[in-house]
């Protein structure tokens, strides 16, 4: 039997179910002011670890974990999360989740943290624009005021009816983190929350 | 052409529109108003003070009062789709095309068939439902039928459908004012100068609270609503500020926590659908302030509920804020010395005052010698005994009273007139404060119940804490806002209370604040006038069913309030309250601070279920979980179940195929072919770390420390009482990790669980769990079939299957892909659960079905599955379990260690009652009939023919059919089942048919040694 061919496999989407975009705005409106689209080419990692291990992780993994419970640092592409006081998560470029993987489980220290790939179990959403606090606060409980909520900080919070965790990339920039089963029903919250300002839904690119 | 606004004045005060007019419908008639006209006061400029019937009695009433204060003007909105009941014609404001009408009449306003209810009011006196519908108890049923058909207020819509779109809001701020009246302006503005963000809310159209009303005073030399606009328009510019309207604080609870129903498009006639009706803001708020204003009580006299007779705060906001004068002869009825202002407003704007009554011996007051000046007749020491008229006040008993023998001391006169406006004295608005349990004082100065400001996190200013002087409300909101900001200063970077704060100054006339309290006014024969002297307009309760309240023991003011309905209604006894505590406190002969009050429950005003709800509704009423492999279940025609939040495919029917046919097909093709199955949703977790083989044996009652690597074990949760909480299979990937599975709906609960055992019980042990039930797909292949499928689809080694023993794990490839293989089976069949990292998911599915084809592979879904498992008598967590189950209630005893030192439930499963054997015992049930399949949750008695109560045995915890044996199976809880072996037992019919006869056998019905699982 034939191999399953490369593209089908690739893909790494948890909205590949739908058709996308989708543009939802009102008719007074010309453009939408918020942009949602999958960050599909992120590899997810999460890392446990103590206090002690955790600047050799840092070492390893190319990221600053010096950080308190709901900071991220970082940008782009590979982005450090901690989200308790001896969790992390990171989140590189495509493919390269693998390779630190690879690094963390040959190192000295691997006895004493746990490595997890959950490139698959989580999904990223980016979603930015003028609007973008707004839209949240219609289904998150945290203090989304810019002076509260700012660059580098994140949070592990419902969204509506779901878990998700939020990072802040800019002022009117986030990612916005679910488990992959949820991803239709926060793309649809997203878009009928933003109905009010215009948002256009994209699929994003590999 | 619409009728004339005969009671429209000629000056305008500004604050309605004059430019624009209005198009509305009250009760199929078509007139005009005003923008910024409330439906009220639209209608009263009209003339038309009736707009509704009473609840019990059917009276004709009339507007009361001029916001939410009012008990009477409730009336039903019409939309296009649907129609909203109790709406307050005091707040609502009118929009073009607006329609409206009243309620509880028939068939209509002025014609009422219920209202001989009035005449037999009699019959109808406080506990009415309890005193007459007692017995026979049996003809309850009867009554209950009569009873609903004319209790209740106000229709919905019947379909029940609500187009309207309703958003919710969270929201945080250093300080919330509730009140945007003068006190809440100064307060929001003393606070957001000091960079505080700040949340000023009001539940009326615009900012002013009664400054919108009273503006014949100065504030720093300029006329109030000047200094309230400046302060407004200052707010407004403020980034650190959000002015909300129509916006009401409706509940106040622990922590600060507020809801705020914000009424978004209802006043517009043209309805944006991107815009919500109502948005429900939840809000935390470091500090709140209650500048919540205070509403003033009525009268209680005989016939006090007469149409044409209003609150006197109200009849003066009609005249100055809506340009309207509610009526041209006027009697004012007053304790104090507020009325007499409305007296002059009624005056000055062409009306006639015929008489000012005070219950007042001798006040003194510069506005009474004013009055009296303009030859206004005023009497003091006097009361209105009775007002008469039918569909609206036409004449008024005024007699020479006596307050302190509650008794007039001569005959009455009698006065006509067509309008009646009343005060007695002022409440603070308490119910924020009161729905925190904040404690209420009687203030004997004021007549009033006053806040106790004792809260670190919430403090009244102003008219909510009884100070009614406008000076002094100003100098008191200054103080405060500068006291909240200094505590907030210490926690807060940012805010810095400003060095300098003016207090506003002041230019009024003296007024004094005190009234006379006199709870009830009667006439010579009270036995007869307390009957129609209202206290609680809205529910129809009178002096009268208070008073015999105490007759009959009732002395409580809590009891008192329930017994008679007072305060019960929509309006929370906005108007109804303290007259109520007042005339029980008389009849007690006790003092209202010693009589008390009652709580103030949330909300402040009734707030709709839609804004409650939401966008929670429809398909975001909760979220749908979906696996990667969805859509091709979609595109094969699946059913789907949800399972906890999971959509599972349920079956896959074929053309012209019944539920049944379908099952059949879809268990007969895993029997003796192949069947797939979409697993993903099954719960994992990655149990890592030197210390997981000890975490797992102390977590399962079986043994996991001597599990080999790349051995998997069936495993049995259970919590400390020892009653089953889960299970799944556990594989040792390598020394120090596990891949546990658990079931599909327990999955969260589950890692909760272990994730805390980890953090409180067990902080010495290094385990470290991570959820990643999404990182995997999983299909399960199972049947006859499965191994040479498995074969065919391996892309390397394919030896690896024919060494692959039952209960292992493999670590290979499938057509290029990484996957992890489980030899475990859930069906009874060789099985194996093929897990790909999610991505592959569907590719992994599709290419299995493709390559499964030759081999009859068939999806199968959740129902085939079920069957599949019970033939085997396989349990479900949750189906054959509810958490009061052991493992020796499922015949389990093997999976329970006799050796292990400890396991969580160890303990509770030692207590002899664990083993009492009459306990409920799993066991299985073959029908007598083979096509009778017994309804789940039934219940199982030994004799159906005895007499009730039957004593029952247990319950049906599955049944199925099951086309392998050709007979219907079921598995049951049954008391001291595993000795019953044999027996026959009934199950009765909820419908009344023919009791099932069964069997109670063994649950493994299909391949008892299990020969087909082990290949």
């Amino acid at each position: 039997m034939a191999k399953i061919s490369t593209h089908m496999a690739i893909g790494n989407s948890a909205l590949s179910n739908r058709t996308l975009p989708i543009i939802k705005k009102p008719e007074s409106l010309k453009t939408t002011q918020i942009e949602l689209s999958e960050i599909r080419h992120l590899g997810k990692l999460n890392i446990r670890c103590a206090s002690k291990t955790r600047d050799t992780v840092g070492r390893l993994t190319q990221c600053n974990l010096s950080l308190q419970p709901n900071q991220s640092n970082g940008k782009a592409e590979r982005i450090a999360l901690c989200l308790g006081p001896d969790e992390y998560l990171i989140l590189a470029e495509q493919g390269s989740e693998v390779q630190l993987e690879k690094t963390l489980n040959s190192s000295d220290i691997i006895k004493q943290i746990s490595v997890t790939n959950v490139s698959d179990a989580l999904c990223a959403l980016s979603l930015s624009g003028e609007k973008v606090r707004d839209l949240l606060s219609k289904g998150c409980a945290i203090d989304l005021h810019p002076d509260s909520f700012s660059r580098n900080q994140s949070a592990q919070c419902d969204l509506a009816l779901a878990n998700v965790i939020l990072i802040c990339l800019e002022e009117d920039e986030f990612i916005c983190i679910c488990r992959t089963s949820f991803a239709e029903y926060v793309l649809d919250w997203c878009l009928d929350a933003g109905f009010e300002y215009g948002i256009s839904a994209s699929a994003g690119s590999d | 052409m619409s009728p004339k606004q005969s009671h429209r004045l000629r000056a305008n005060s500004g604050a309605i529109n004059r430019q624009k007019s209005v198009q509305f419908t009250f009760d199929g008639k078509k007139y005009t108003g005003f923008e910024g006209d409330t439906l009220a006061s639209a209608l009263l400029a009209h003339g038309m003070h009736l707009v509704g019937r009473s609840f019990k009695y059917h009276r004709p009433r009339g507007i009361f009062g001029c916001g939410s204060e009012e008990p009477n003007a409730l009336i039903r909105v019409i939309h296009p789709s649907n129609a909203e009941p109790n709406l307050r014609a005091t707040q609502l404001e009118i929009y073009d095309g607006l329609v409206a009408e009243s309620q509880n009449r028939f068939p209509s306003l002025k014609i009422d068939f219920l209202s001989v209810n009035s005449f037999f009011a009699r019959f109808f006196p406080a506990g009415f439902y309890y005193k007459t519908f007692m017995w026979p108890a049996s003809l309850w049923m009867f009554y209950e039928k009569f009873i609903r058909q004319a209790a209740g207020l106000g229709r919905v819509s019947k379909d029940h459908h609500d187009p309207d779109r309703y958003e919710h809001k969270y929201a945080h701020c250093d300080l919330l004012v509730a009140g945007g009246g003068a006190s809440g302006l100064q307060a929001a503005l003393v606070a957001a100068n000091s960079g505080a963000r700040v949340i000023i809310a009001d539940e009326q159209s615009e900012l002013g609270g009664w400054l919108l009303t009273d503006n014949n005073f100065n504030i720093d030399q300029k006329p109030a609503m000047d200094w309230a606009s400046n302060v407004i328009k200052k707010l407004r510019s403020m980034p650190n500020v959000s002015c909300l309207v129509r916006t009401t604080v409706a509940a106040s609870m622990d922590d600060n926590f507020i809801l705020m129903a914000e009424r978004v498009t209802e006043h517009l006639s043209i309805k944006e659908a991107h815009l919500p009706k109502q948005r429900l803001w939840k809000l935390r708020a470091a500090k709140v302030i209650l500048a919540t204003g205070a509403i003033e009580r009525p009268l209680i006299f005989s016939g006090n509920d007469l149409p044409g007779i209003m609150l006197s705060s109200a009849a003066r906001s009609y005249i100055f804020r809506y340009d309207v004068l509610a009526g041209t002869r006027a009697i004012i009825f007053t304790n104090n010395d507020d009325a007499y202002y409305t007296a002059l407003a009624i005056h000055q704007a062409g009306g006639f005052v015929r008489c000012v009554v005070d219950l007042r011996d001798n006040p003194k007051s510069q506005i009474i010698t004013t009055l009296r000046k303009l030859g206004i007749d005023v009497r003091t020491g006097h009361a209105v005994t009775a007002a008469h008229g039918t569909l609206h006040v036409a004449s008024v008993d005024i007699a020479k009273y006596d307050t302190e023998n509650g008794a007039p001391t001569l005959d009455a006169v009698h006065m006509d007139c067509n309008f009646l406006a009343m005060s007695g004295g002022l409440n603070p608005v308490v119910h924020l404060h009161s729905q925190r349990k904040g404690r209420l004082i009687w203030d004997d100065r004021t007549s009033c119940y006053r806040p106790e400001n004792k809260s670190d996190e919430w403090v009244s200013i102003g008219s909510a804490n009884g100070t009614f002087q406008l000076g002094r409300a100003l100098s008191e909101a200054t103080k405060v806002a500068s006291s909240v900001i200094t505590k907030l200063t210490s926690e807060n970077k940012g805010i810095m209370l400003q060095e300098t704060i003016a207090i506003p100054q002041t230019e009024e006339n003296k007024q004094n604040w005190t009234p006379l309290p006199v709870w009830l006014v009667q006439s010579g024969q009270p036995y007869i006038s307390d009957k129609t002297a209202f206290v609680d307009f809205q529910n129809d309760a009178t002096a009268a069913d208070i008073k015999l309240a105490v007759r009959e023991g009732y002395h409580s003011v809590e009891h008192v309030k329930r017994y008679t309905t007072t305060g019960m209604a929509t309006d929370q006894g906005k108007t109804s309250n303290i007259n109520a505590i007042g005339i029980l406190a008389n009849t007690l002969n006790k003092s209202i601070a010693e009589t008390g009050t009652t709580t103030f429950r949330p909300p402040y005003t009734p707030t709709s279920i839609g804004a409650i709800a939401g966008r929670n509704i429809g398909s975001l009423f909760a979220p749908v979980r979906t696996t990667r492999m969805h859509s091709w279940h979609k595109a094969n025609g699946a059913t789907f179940e949800h399972v906890g939040q999971w959509m599972r495919a349920w079956y896959y029917p074929r053309e012209e195929e019944d539920f049944q046919q379908t099952i059949n097909r879809e268990v007969h093709a895993t029997r003796h072919y192949a069947g797939l199955l979409d697993a993903s949703t099954l719960g994992k977790i990655d149990v890592k770390g030197p210390d997981s083989a000890e975490f797992l044996n102390r977590v399962y009652t079986n043994n996991f420390a001597t599990l080999p690597i790349g051995k998997s074990r069936y495993g049995l949760m259970l919590k400390e009482d020892g009653m089953v909480f889960d299970d799944g299979v556990t594989t040792r990937l390598s020394e120090d990790h596990f891949y546990m599975t658990t079931t599909s709906g327990g999955a969260a609960g589950v890692l909760a669980w272990l994730e805390e055992l980890l953090q409180t019980e067990w902080q010495d042990l290094k385990v470290y769990l991570t959820s990643v039930t999404e990182q995997w797909s999983v299909a399960s292949l199972s049947g006859p079939n499965a191994k040479s499928i498995l074969k065919a689809c391996m892309s390397e080694d394919k030896t690896v299957v024919d060494d692959f023993p039952f209960m292992t794990m493999k670590d290979t490839f499938i057509a290029g892909i990484p996957a992890r293989i489980f030899r475990i089976s859930f069906t009874g069949e060789m099985a194996f659960e093929i897990n790909v990292p999610a991505r592959y998911g569907l590719a992994l599915w599709s290419y299995l079905m493709r390559v499964g084809k030759e081999f009859k592979l068939t999806a199968y879904g959740t129902e085939a599955m079920h069957v599949l498992r019970a033939e085997k008598g396989f349990i479900i967590v949750g189906q054959e379990t509810d958490g009061t189950v052991t493992p020796y209630d499922l015949d389990m005893h093997w999976i329970v260690s006799k050796k292990k030192a400890d396991f969580i439930g160890k303990r509770a499963l030692e207590r002899s009652s664990m083993n009492e054997p009459q306990r409920k015992q799993l066991v299985g049930l073959l029908t007598d009939d083979p096509n009778k399949i017994i309804p789940e949750g039934a219940h199982a008695v030994l004799d159906p023919d005895q007499k009730m109560p039957i004593s029952m045995l247990g319950h049906v915890s599955s049944s199925y059919y099951s086309p392998n044996l050709k007979h219907s199976i079921a598995m049951a809880l049954l008391k001291g089942g595993l000795n019953r072996k044999g027996q026959t037992v009934y199950i009765p019919m909820l419908d009344g048919q023919e009791p099932i006869k069964a069997k109670i056998v063994d649950p493994i019905f299909f391949d008892k040694q299990g020969d087909r699982l082990r290949g």
